[in-house]
Order: structure tokens, then sequence, then C-alpha cells
């Protein structure tokens, strides 16, 4: 019995390092393309020189990347915040109140979340143009969090819908307004759903690269999705510097990994939709 | 003292409740009791200002609270799933009303510590609600609704959620509190026993409409309708549909497999003029006997099930194998009969009702 159990458990980890295999192999071989030559065969921390001073490669100019960090620190925080700002108390009313036109917002909403915003690209463009907001960081971060709060506002309510309306009834009879209920009972009861929205909400900012590669023609305003595209879309005529990108590469997969650390337990106990996880 | 008048609810097509009136007194334990969906929740949710009615009047001490918040209506309520919040601690759930009114931190916390003490859940004070059993979140549930010391108190089926042995000693528990701390309470159940146990007066709705509001004694013993008078009481009354024959002073009730002499001196409701009756006797009511006597009706035993205290004996009414009527008699143990053996039952002239079958009003 013991010893099934204990060849049970093997197994498994047999094969979840086996799956695993490929994909540290993958980034073994990231950081070693990054730092040897095939074509020379000789090792250099050049590709990594983005580290230390900004530089100039075949016509294009890269920055020094510590600003770009902070940039998509920053840009990243700004989204979710403002995603969870929106799609909270859009959550909250879809699933809490009765209004006129209810159900067709929902299909609405549901509709929004399945377009692909790639087709609104041409469309949202002109209109940045016209309002003067071409270049500008407010452009792609409003775009960005237009683009996902349909679908955020639509597994909020999953989650708002968990919540007991016994719940609310007590903390009403108990002395809150509708307002305290939600900040002091219901909220706190969902917290596996807010972090899974913010989430969701700062790896969506921090893997934009499209609309800021369309509206973003200033350096200084790049964020790390941005600086990598920089060097993938290259002109057709030029060379593709392989050793670049997979040192960039790599540095901007780095946080992930760390943030997943982190983030993990919260992401397991949820599912889409909203139940918790058994 | 509450007072409702006329209220009505309805949702969308449905009529939830219908002009529904009811006092209750200061200090009085009231249940509300009837089968799901006759609208006593709603007539909850309406006093505890969570459900708005369609029309009537709500007044607390003469006061109309129609458009007053549940959070100053100063109640407290037990919900039927408890509703503990569960992100608090026990001591933060039972002070969290306290909070709400701005009491101070330490003032707070020292009267949940008494609630809390009150209701012998001292000891769990610390721990979160999903550490706790069915009674203990029970108790929790009652301390929090008890901590601001309201008005009223509104319990939603408190006990449906706890196992037989515990709910009885949960409703004990409740009664001994409400008695101690004088407040006045309102329940819904649709556990007639549970009603019987704990309340001063009951109000017994049906389809919407309070059928009948009065002592437990009333509804057990005079009930207004054939609805109280099958609802109330375990096992059921007997319902036996039969013809009502006038002969001069004779009055007799004739129905399938039976014909029954009702004694002159029972006094009947003049305003009855129809022929058509339902006769409704008490399975205690009723004596089994192996000898025929005189008005007593020829039946057949088909089930005894030993209750311990007392047997359960179910017979089909008539002296021939055609009939369908059967009734329920609970009678003591020494009564000796088996399965298939013939007897005779007489009813308790004083203990029967009869209702008009039409209108299923009480006619005796």
């Amino acid at each position: 019995m013991n010893l099934w159990k204990f060849s049970k458990r093997n197994m498994i980890h047999f094969f979840m390092i086996l799956l695993m295999l490929p994909i540290v192999f993958m980034i073994i071989w990231l950081f070693v393309s990054s730092v040897y030559n095939y074509n020379s065969g000789r090792f250099s921390w050049v590709n990594w020189q983005f580290l230390t001073r900004s530089f100039e490669l075949e016509g294009i100019s890269f920055p020094i990347i510590w600003p770009i960090v902070m940039n998509t620190v920053v840009f990243g925080l700004l989204i979710t915040v403002i995603d969870l700002l929106v799609a909270i108390p859009a959550a909250y009313a879809f699933s809490r109140l009765n209004f006129f036109g209810k159900g067709f917002a929902l299909k609405f909403l549901f509709i929004m979340g399945s377009f692909p915003g790639i087709t609104l690209l041409i469309t949202s463009f002109f209109i940045m143009m016209y309002l003067g907001l071409l270049n500008t960081v407010f452009a792609v971060v409003v775009l960005s969090a237009a683009g996902m709060i349909p679908w955020h506002v639509y597994i909020l309510k999953g989650f708002f819908d968990e919540v007991s309306w016994d719940l609310e009834f007590s903390g009403m009879i108990d002395g809150c307004s509708r307002f305290k209920c939600l900040y002091q009972i219901i909220l706190p009861n969902m917290l596996s759903g807010i972090s899974a929205i913010a989430i969701y909400a700062f790896m969506g900012a921090y893997g934009e690269w499209l609309l800021i590669k369309l509206f973003i023609f200033d350096n200084t305003k790049l964020t790390l999705a941005g600086y990598l595209a920089k060097v993938i879309f290259t002109d057709d005529d030029k060379v593709t510097n392989i050793g670049l990108i997979t040192a960039i590469g790599l540095f901007y997969t780095i946080p992930i990994g760390i943030f997943y650390l982190f983030t993990q337990s919260t992401m397991m106990k949820v599912t889409i939709g909203g139940s918790k996880g058994v | 003292m509450i007072k409702l008048e006329g209220i009505s609810k309805k949702f969308g097509d449905t009529t939830a409740l219908e002009n529904v009136s009811l006092d209750i007194k200061r200090g009085e334990f009231v249940a509300l009791l009837g089968p799901s969906g006759c609208g006593k929740s709603t007539t909850l949710m309406i006093l505890a200002g969570l459900l708005r009615p369609s029309s009537g009047q709500v007044y607390f001490d003469g006061k109309m609270v129609n458009n007053v918040e549940p959070k100053d209506r100063d109640i407290g309520m037990v919900f039927q799933s408890y509703a503990l919040y569960p992100h608090m601690s026990v001591i933060d759930n039972i002070a969290f009303p306290l909070k709400q009114r701005k009491v101070k931190k330490k003032e707070r916390y020292q009267k949940a510590r008494e609630i809390a003490a009150m209701l012998q859940i001292d000891q769990l004070t610390d721990r979160m609600p999903s550490q706790l059993s069915g009674g203990q979140q029970q108790r929790v549930a009652m301390a929090r609704a008890l901590a601001k010391d309201p008005l009223f108190l509104l319990l939603d089926e408190p006990m449906s959620n706890l196992d037989a042995r515990l709910k009885v000693d949960v409703r004990d528990e409740i009664r001994r509190l409400q008695l101690k701390l004088g407040i006045t309470t309102i329940i819904v159940t649709h556990d007639q026993e549970e009603a019987m146990a704990v309340a001063d007066k009951i109000a017994i709705l049906q389809n919407g409409k309070i059928q009948q509001y009065g002592t437990p004694e009333e509804l057990f013993m005079k009930p207004v309708n054939l609805f109280v008078a099958h609802f109330m009481g375990n096992p059921p009354m007997n319902i036996l549909k039969c013809d009502f024959l006038r002969n001069g002073n004779e009055r007799v009730l004739s129905g399938e497999g039976f014909v029954y002499n009702i004694l002159s001196t029972k006094k009947l409701s003049s305003e009855f003029k129809g022929a058509k009756v339902v006769l409704g006797a008490r399975p205690h009511h009723i004596q089994i006997s192996k000898v025929q006597q005189e008005n007593s009706i020829p039946a057949k035993v088909v089930l005894v099930e030993q209750l311990g205290r007392e047997k359960l004996i179910k017979v089909l009414l008539g002296d021939n194998e055609n009939t369908t009527n059967f009734i329920r008699i609970l009678s003591p143990t020494d009564l000796n009969v088996t399965y298939d053996e013939r007897v005779f039952l007489t009813l308790d002239s004083e203990a029967i009702h009869i209702f008009d079958e039409e209108t299923g009003k009480v006619i005796t």
C-alpha cells in the first residue's frame, strides 16, 4: 500500500518533470543563444549591453532598458487600476441590479469581448488622430483597457453571482448602506476573483505591443514588449539579430516567471466563470 | 409593536402576498407558518425592509416604516444560511453591527464578548466561520443578530439546517433567550411542531394569505378551515368527504364506507345550507374497539406501526372490500390489533371538525 503510494507519487513527479523539460530546455537555449555566437564560436555579453547603456544597431537606436522597465510597470499598473475601477462596478450592476436593457447589454458585452480588437485598429487610429492623442500613453491605456474590460466584467459578474444574497441582506440589516456592503462584505469575499482580474489586466498590459508599435513613436515612452517588437519587426532587407532578440526576450520573460511564482496560488483557485476550484 | 396593514406583494404577474394584516405586540414570539411558496419569507423580508410591499403599510411602534432602509430599522435577523461573514472571525462577526453604529472599539468587543458568553460560544470567538459546526454557526448568527439590542428579532428558518436532535435543543434555547430578553421575535418556519413549540402566536399562511392567526392551541383545537386543520398536527388530521343529511333533529354524515350520526348537542354554523361536507378527525380522537357500539364505524386494519409511546394504526373504512377511504389512528400500545382484523371506530363527537367542502370553511 505504502509502496504503491510512493511509486504513484514518483510517477507523477516523473511525468511533470518530463513535460517541463522542453520548456527548461528552451529557456537554456535562449540564454545560450544570447551569449554565444554560432558563427564565430565565441562567447560574449555584447547582446546584453542594453542593461548598461543605450546603443545603435543597424540604424535602430536602443535606449538603455531601465526607464523602459519603469514605463512597463507604470503602464501595467495604470491599466490594471482603470480596468478594476470600471469592471468591478459594472459587474456588480450586472449581478445585483435589475435595469432596463440588462439582457441586451450582457449580450453586447459578450460580443464586444469576442470581437477581435485588431479589426478596430484602423478606426481607433483615426479616432486618436482626430482627437490629437497619437503618440500619447493615454491613447494606448484607454484602448488597451477598453479591449480587456468586456471580458473582465463578464468574469467578475460570475464572482459576484457566487456571493450569496443572504450575505448582502445580512450586511444591510447590520447597518450597511449598499456601497458599504459592497466593499466591506462582498469584495472581501471575492478577492481571488479580483486578483485574478488584476493579474489578467497586468499581464495583458505587459504583453501589449501592437498598440504601442502603432501609437507610440517615441523611444522614451516604450514598454518592454514594444522594445522587443522593435528588434523583431525591422525592415525586410536587414538581417534579424537573433542574439539580441533572445537576450531581450529572456529579460522580458524573467519578471513573468517571478510574478507567476507569487500569484500562482491565486490563479490556481480560479476558473474562468467565477466558481472556485475544488 | 409591529403592525402590517393590507400588505400585498407582486413579483411581475405572480402575487406573493395578498392583503396581509398582522398585529404583533411587544415581547411576543410570533411564528409565520406555512408550506414553501406561501409567502411567509416574503412577509419577513418586507418586515426587514429588504423588499418593498406593492401596497399596504408597515408600522413599527405606530410609525410608518415603508420607506425606511433595513439599516435604519433597528432589527436583528438570522438567515437560514446563517450568512456569517466568511472573512471575519466570530468576534468580528458579532461586533460588526456595532461597528456600523460607530460604537468604540473597546466597547463593542466587550459587548460582543458578553453576547458570546450568553450564547455559550465565548470559547470560539477567535475562530473563522468555516471552522464551526452548523450548530455553532447558528449560535454565532443569533449572537450577531442580538448584538445591537434590536427592537425586533427576525428568524428565517433558523433551524432547518440542523439535525433533528439539535433542532429541539436550539429551539428551547431560542425560546429561553427570547423570554429572558423579552425581545419581540418573528420566526418563519414550515415545521408546525417547531412553531407550536416556541411561539406565543402563529400566523398560518397559504397562497399569500393569512389563513388564521392565533395561539397554537386555537389553531390546533379550532381551525377555521380545512387547510389549517390539515397543516397543524402530525400525523395530520384525517379528512373524509361525505354527504350531509338532515333528518328532522338528526344530522347524519354519510361517506364512502361509513355513516356517522352527529350528536345533537354539537352546534353547526347556521349559515351552512349545503349538502357536501368534509369530516375531520384527529388521529388521537378516534377510539378502536373490537365490539360494535352505537354510532361506531366498521373498519379493517391494514397497517400497524409501533411508534414507541403509541401505535399508529391505518384502517380501511367500511365492512366490504371495495372502499378506498382510509384513516390513521393513534392508539395506546396495549391495544392489540393485527393486520386484516375487523374493528369498530368511535369518534369523539366533541372533537370532530366539519368543513364545507366547497369553501373549506369550518361549520362546527
